[in-house]
């Protein structure tokens, strides 16, 4: 694309401008001091006294000065990010000037601008300006004459940001000026963060000969089920000889020690991103912009989602996504660091389809005996519907709530909107808290207490499930 | 229903108050040196342009103060709503004037003065026109024509030492020995021929 007749592409502005010139023009400033130079000087020669002419005489030589030392190089910027994907709250980028080695632009006059944030301008000199910046600047890069001004966002939002846009324009002397040139940054990937947690609900039936739990059956782990006669199939090095000994002192029978064997769980995290509302309802219908340095209700989902997919992960079971949105294509159960990587992306990257439209939701495949987190903010009956449908086939289903803190609605036709759709909301809590599904609250102060929510229900479900630990 | 009605309008008025959403959004964090903020500009001309006037007017006599006041109040007001370089001129060349007065005086000392000031309007000027008030500029962007301002002021004190000097002997002669120097100086700065867009290697 060409902006302000520089060419611009890939975040950076290159080569010579279209039409051939670099785009320094003098400006009204120079204009207005020789015309108020002759004019004063002409008033002194009509009025006899040289002194009027005295008066214009500083914006002349200003103007001469500026005459004589013409710009002859172009101002070049490009903003520099770190590469890879980006935690929340990091969103940064180095904005590189170069004023290049002839007479270029002495200042520099910057309009920062990056969505969800205010405008910025800011005047800078074009050149490091003191001495320990220009040895930084040569130890880095070898060039003392470019510039670096670190750039930051006050964002927490997570998946695919727009960041920086940067109009800049140099001058010299105040008296030439070049045409603005724009600098725009890619977008940019925010990863989410994962909070620790303890212990999550497992399913209630382990699958797999190995993994990180005891299973109900025998097998080859470490906890141990009895003693028991040997029998054909028995490995020798399971012989208990001290019970052996103290039980058949004649050695006609021997004793095995028989241990449960190990197994993983299997949970799918289904995130319901068929829309993102934040704390402002005013926000809810597409009208106005949601603010940067609140959580949204997806940004909240995605957190929680890599919270828990990192906890399992890390215990050595296997997790799988879903989305609901169905932008993407679900990510089969799987154990490791490197899924876990491919979790949390597929995890950045959900995002609503089409807030207008309205589709029926239909339940994903899910593999058997797979718990199931399902991340959603619950102001529809469709999660209600999956979670029942779920529950049906036998899956254990945990519902988080990832609706943020509602700000105070001012507007009456809001309120009593808002009024409806939270009690609507609250019967729905509450069927499914009847129905024995529990709902763990995300935001706000309650993310702090999810951790210990969590554990008190692998606590309860470690309980009721007798012969496995988890 | 008046308490009640008061007590909604209150209740309401806090809400409005207190509302979350209309925060002013955050901002873009650019790490620079020590920063000026874009209204001491505007704060600068509001000092100066009165600063300037009032000099000038004050080296004339018969010039009643309510002119200049009203005067000093339009143009301050004028520069200050809308600083750009033709306005600036606009007030220097109103300055002029007034230092003038339609006298014939000998040459004037205090024209220094009044040409001093006359370039720190035009540079705060121009600052005002390029940094908004909300904005920032680095204090080393403002030290960055340092060497030029002060080889222009030195050498109009120059110039008029001069002029003075000469003043003092011929005063026809040396003012248009003076205008004749200006006359040249200006023809170098607009040299004839004069591009409009930079001629640099293509």
């Amino acid at each position: 694309m060409t902006v302000g007749g520089i060419i611009v592409a890939r975040g950076r502005t290159y080569g010579s401008p279209v039409d051939g010139h670099p785009g320094w023009r003098p400006t009204s400033a120079y204009t207005a001091a020789v015309t108020v130079g002759i004019l004063l000087l002409a008033t002194s020669v009509l009025a006899g006294r040289a002194d009027i002419a005295l008066i214009g005489i500083p914006g002349l030589l200003a103007a001469t000065w500026a005459h004589a030392s013409r710009p002859t190089t172009p101002l070049r910027a490009d903003l520099h990010e770190p590469a890879g994907p980006t935690a929340p709250g990091e969103l940064t980028a180095t904005l590189r000037l170069a004023a290049g080695p002839g007479e270029g632009a002495d200042v520099v006059h910057l309009r920062i601008t990056a969505p969800g944030h205010r405008t910025t301008h800011l005047t800078l000199a074009a050149r490091p300006q003191n001495h320990a910046q220009r040895q930084a600047q040569k130890q880095a890069h070898g060039q003392t004459q470019d510039r670096e001004v670190p750039l930051g966002l006050s964002s927490v939002r997570t998946g695919p940001q727009q960041t920086f846009t940067v109009d800049l324009r140099g001058s010299l002397h105040g008296a030439w000026e070049e045409e603005p040139t724009q600098v725009r940054a890619a977008t940019r990937l925010v990863l989410p963060g994962a909070a620790p947690l303890g212990r999550l609900p497992l399913p209630r039936r382990l699958r797999g000969l190995t993994g990180p739990h005891s299973a109900r059956r025998l097998g080859d782990g470490t906890e141990l089920r009895d003693i028991h006669p040997f029998t054909p199939g028995d490995r020798l090095r399971r012989i208990d000889w001290r019970t052996t000994a103290r039980r058949s002192p004649e050695l006609d029978t021997l004793y095995v020690r028989r241990t449960y064997s190990t197994a993983e769980a299997t949970a799918v995290l289904v995130v319901d991103s068929r829309d993102e509302v934040g704390p402002d309802v005013r926000t809810w219908r597409g009208y106005g912009t949601i603010r940067v340095d609140e959580p949204t209700s997806l940004d909240l989902a995605r957190h929680a989602a890599a919270s828990v997919a990192t906890a399992l992960v890390e215990a050595g079971d296997r997790v799988g996504l879903e989305d609901l949105a169905r932008r993407r294509r679900p990510l089969p159960p799987s154990a490791g660091r490197r899924h876990l990587r491919r979790l949390v992306h597929g995890l950045a990257l959900a995002h609503p389809k089409d807030p207008a439209s309205a589709h029926r939701v239909r339940p994903p495949q899910l593999p058997a005996d797979a718990i199931v987190y399902l991340f959603t903010t619950l102001l529809d009956d469709d999660p209600l519907h999956l979670v029942r449908i779920w529950r049906a086939a036998g899956h254990p289903v945990v519902v988080i709530d990832t609706l943020p803190d509602v700000h105070p609605v001012i507007e009456s036709h809001l309120a009593i909107a808002w009024h409806i759709g939270r009690l609507e909301r609250e019967d729905r809590i509450a069927a499914l808290d009847g129905e024995g599904i529990p709902v763990v609250r995300w935001a706000g102060s309650q993310r702090d207490q999810a951790a210990v929510r969590f554990e008190a229900l692998a606590h309860a479900a470690r309980r009721h499930i007798p012969g496995r630990t988890p | 229903m008046i308490p009640s009605s008061l007590t909604e309008r209150l209740w309401h008025l806090r809400l409005r108050l207190d509302d979350p959403g209309r925060r002013p959004l955050p901002a873009v964090t650019v790490e620079t040196g020590p920063t000026l903020r874009g209204w001491t500009f505007r704060l600068a001309l509001l000092v100066l342009t009165p600063l300037l006037l009032f000099t000038a007017a004050g080296r004339t006599p018969d010039v009643p103060l309510g002119v200049t006041a009203t005067i000093a109040f339009l143009a301050t007001g004028l520069l200050v709503a809308h600083p750009t370089p033709a306005t600036a001129g606009g007030v220097i060349v109103v300055a002029t004037v007034l230092f003038w007065g339609f006298t014939t005086e000998p040459f004037d000392p205090w024209a220094l003065v009044v040409a001093l000031l006359a370039h720190f309007l035009a540079r705060a000027t121009w600052w005002a026109a390029h940094v908004p008030p909300d904005g920032h500029t680095e204090l080393a962007a403002l030290r960055a024509g340092w060497r030029r301002d002060a080889t222009v002021l030195g050498a109009t004190g120059l110039l008029g030492a001069l002029a003075m000097l000469a003043s003092g002997t011929t005063t026809t002669t040396a003012v248009l020995l003076a205008a004749l120097a200006l006359v040249g100086i200006a023809l170098l700065a607009l040299a004839t021929g004069r591009p409009s867009r930079e001629d640099g290697p293509s």
